[in-house]
């Protein structure tokens, strides 16, 4: 009771591609998460299955309580912004924040409020009436931010979003996710940036070709693998070499 | 570059088209199923390829194989004038599309990251037109030797094939033009001036679309004129024959005699060689536009507050979808294409001698506008769920239900339907005094989103956040249109109660009817 995102041995298999063979995690009240892993770890198929895009082929799935490929309802209270942001180009960046707010059946004064706060928030006030299609990465980025956010969702489901965003936006972001936190919501953000996932997260999942190698805060993994060693180069070799797979997981299991 | 290497990289783009198109919707895609997929997608374009030189030749060939020997010569230049506009209307409107999805795609760009300069670029964009266009390279050829064989005039050969591939090369240049125009909306700064540029990209694109129509019916009359001139000046035939277009069908007649074949040989190889000279100019405009990206205008300030009636999805859908069409006219033009039959009434309404005839005249003109608007609407949603592509996630990510979605398609396809079935409906009931056609565009708009509702249904219950591209079977775009059609009996069934030239005006609307599908249909298999 009480956890945002319950998975319990999740598989998905891509034809012969096992995207994900077996992973359980829980995301709880007030936490935000981290899925850290190398590229084709599965960390954008996990989140699939989370929205509720994707049916797992086995395992247990529970969002808000329920089931989201099959009660496509509980996405009113989730928030979700995907690897590559495709956008309507030939909107502008009021228009399209006012369909999203309609669409998620707000009330008008309350998502023109809120869009208006979350622009100035990060910065594009300036750009409300520009076309969605002349805008920059970043700013994409940042538009399609605050379309997740503009319905103050419990749950906030973000696909590597620091890839093109500033460092302004960073910590604009930053304190979102302060401010979901307080108020009893949950964020997961899939990342493959250490010093990311150091920064924000509250508890981390270690992923590697389909599974959860590891799991824990990231001071408790750091001390596990030993303070001097970089976490980056540790990594790396996770993604290369199996021994020093094999090896940090039956070190990571002791710990845990 | 190879011509070899181009046509490799051409293929290259092609299966990255249908990877987009499947990728979403088949979870279980990996690389030998993408592969059956490919060669399947192959064989059924070409299969298309084959429909389309046949229904070509049928409309243009047919009539000269089966003339009779004293009206010979006059049918063989009508079919003639008939192959030069066919053979140019129908590679502008493939290969616009296909131009206009590449450089949308963005594949271009990727290109570019090769180490291909950009002349190798230009020529996989003419490989992979072409290579969509194959089978109907063919029409030249066997059309001109169907000429050469009924008339006894080898020599007609060469200048009937060479003028078709002139007409090609003219088409590409035009489509390549018009697309890279269409992306180009540069340097344009806040206010009135963006909006006055979106205004004329809009409506370059639509007249674009018309001007086709327009041209042919310029063609017709400038004929006239010119037999007139003739008639008046007889000196004059020997020189018409040398200025395209009209050369390309009197080039038939010049034949006959060596010296006049002889000129026209180099009058045509002329042409050709300028027509190769203005294409090459196209594609190299058209792959620097590509390269260099499009900066889009700003728009003005001052957008009101949201209306109540935005609260209901679908509308909100519909809204946001006509607000896009609007500005981005490609993204939705099947929407508008109805308008086009249009067209085909300009010199009847105004050859029209007396009353009752221009009566009979708009009559028949309103209800082919209205009976094309309802065939066509089952494919309305299918270019609006295309440019879905990619952004689903954005619908899917709110609690939006599918059938929502099909319904806000249907809507924007009924509005816009309503938006010129309306107006032409009123002012002609208006000028006959028959209040019949209102009704006739308050029924076609129900069956405008019935039809379209049908097939936003089958694309919705396919779609997932994942899928870039929309992909309706031969058979399914089929039985879609063969539904529609059926549907809209009753708007095309008042026609046929009319006088007997009605009937064959009928006939004439119908066959066009049939072209636009046709063409529609075949841009849509790509
Ligand atoms: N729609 C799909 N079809 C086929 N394979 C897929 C699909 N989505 C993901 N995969 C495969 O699943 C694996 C995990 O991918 P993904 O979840 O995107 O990883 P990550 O986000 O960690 O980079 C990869 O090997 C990828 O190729
Ligand atoms: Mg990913």
């Amino acid at each position: 009771m009480g956890e945002l995102v319950e998975l319990h041995g999740v598989v998905k298999k891509f034809g012969r591609v096992a995207a994900l063979r077996g992973v359980s995690l829980c995301l709880r009240r007030g936490e935000v998460v981290g899925l850290l892993g190398p590229n084709a770890s599965g960390k954008t198929t996990l989140l699939k299955i989370i929205m509720g895009f994707i049916r797992p082929d086995r395992g247990e799935v529970r969002v808000l309580g329920r089931d989201p490929y099959l009660d496509p309802s509980i996405r009113a209270r989730v928030g979700y912004v995907p690897e590559d942001v495709l956008l309507y180009d030939s909107l502008t960046v009021r228009e399209f924040l006012y369909f999203m707010g309609r669409m998620r059946k707000m009330d008008p004064s309350t998502y023109i409020d809120r869009a208006r706060l979350l622009a100035t928030l990060f910065e594009i006030e300036d750009k409300m009436d520009c076309l969605v299609g002349s805008l920059s990465k970043g700013d994409r980025q940042k538009l399609a931010l605050i379309s997740a956010l503009l319905h103050e969702p419990d749950v906030l489901i973000l696909d590597e979003p620091l890839a093109s965003l500033d460092l302004v936006a960073a910590r604009v972001l930053k304190e979102v996710l302060r401010e979901i936190r307080s108020r009893g919501g949950g964020v997961i953000i899939s990342t493959h940036i250490l010093s990311l996932a150091e920064a924000i997260c509250d508890r981390i999942y270690l992923m590697n070709e389909g599974l959860i190698v590891a799991e824990g805060d990231l001071r408790s993994i750091k001390e596990v693998v030993g303070a001097d060693e970089d976490l980056e180069e540790v990594l790396l070799k996770l993604t290369k070499k199996d021994e020093v797979l094999e090896a940090l997981i039956r070190i990571l299991k002791e710990e845990f | 570059m190879e011509w070899g290497e181009a046509l490799r990289i051409a293929r290259l783009l092609e299966r990255e088209v249908i990877y987009g198109t499947y990728r979403g919707s088949d979870p279980s895609l990996d690389e030998p199923k993408l592969a059956r997929l490919v060669t399947w997608n192959r064989a059924l374009g070409i299969a298309e390829g084959f429909a389309s030189l046949v229904l070509l030749l049928l409309m243009v060939g047919a009539p000269v194989l089966l003339a009779s020997p004293w009206e010979l010569m006059a049918t063989t230049i009508a079919s003639t004038m008939l192959y030069n506009v066919l053979m140019f209307i129908s590679v502008l409107m493939a290969s616009s599309t296909s131009a206009l999805s590449l450089q949308a795609s963005g594949s271009i760009k990727v290109l570019a990251q090769l180490p291909l300069g950009r002349e190798d670029i230009g020529r996989v964009v003419l490989a992979k037109l072409l290579r969509s266009l194959a089978p109907v390279l063919l029409v030249p050829i066997i059309y001109g030797a169907i000429v050469a064989e009924k008339l006894w005039l080898p020599q007609a050969f060469p200048l009937v094939a060479l003028y078709g591939y002139v007409d090609v090369l003219l088409a590409l240049a035009a489509s390549l033009a018009l697309s890279s125009a269409l992306s180009r909306r540069m340097g344009v700064t806040k206010g009135l001036r963006s909006k006055l540029a979106r205004a004329f990209w809009s409506s370059l694109y639509f007249t674009a679309m018309f001007s086709i129509g327009l041209l042919y019916q310029l063609y017709l009359c400038s004929g006239k004129v010119l037999e007139l001139i003739k008639g008046a000046i007889p000196m004059l035939p020997s020189t018409t024959g040398f200025i395209y277009p009209f050369s390309a069908t009197d080039c038939i007649s010049l034949s006959a005699y060596p010296l006049g074949f002889f000129l026209s040989l180099l009058c045509c190889l002329a042409y050709l060689m300028s027509s190769i000279l203005i294409l090459r100019k196209a594609i190299k405009g058209y792959v620097n536009t590509a390269l260099e990206g499009s900066s889009e205008a700003e728009l003005g300030k001052g957008l009101r507050k949201p209306r109540f009636w935005t609260r209901c999805l679908p509308l909100n859908i519909a809204i946001k979808d006509l607000k896009i069409a609007v500005r981005d006219p490609r993204t939705s033009y099947i929407m508008v294409l109805p308008l086009f039959s249009l067209i085909s009434f300009i010199p009847a309404l105004l050859n029209a001698s007396g009353l009752e005839e221009l009566r009979e005249v708009a009559y028949l003109t309103c209800m082919t506008l209205l009976g094309t608007g309802c065939i066509l609407s089952a494919l309305v949603p299918y270019q609006l769920m295309e440019h879905e592509g990619g952004r689903l996630w954005l619908l899917f990510s709110t609690d939006l239900h599918r059938r929502e979605l099909a319904l806000g398609k249907s809507l924007a396809t009924a509005i816009a339907y309503a938006l010129y079935a309306f107006p032409v409906a009123l002012a002609c009931s208006a000028a006959l005094g028959d209040l019949r056609l209102v009704a006739y565009a308050t029924s076609g708009t129900m069956l405008c989103l019935t039809a379209s509702l049908m097939s936003a249904m089958l694309l919705a219950s396919g779609a997932s956040v994942d899928t870039r591209s929309f992909h309706i079977s031969l058979l399914k775009s089929l039985c879609l249109i063969v539904l529609s059609a059926v549907l809209s009996i009753p708007i095309l069934g008042p026609l046929a109660g009319l006088g007997e030239d009605v009937v064959a005006s009928l006939a004439v609307s119908a066959l066009e009817l049939c072209l636009v599908l046709a063409l529609n249909w075949a841009m849509l298999g790509r």
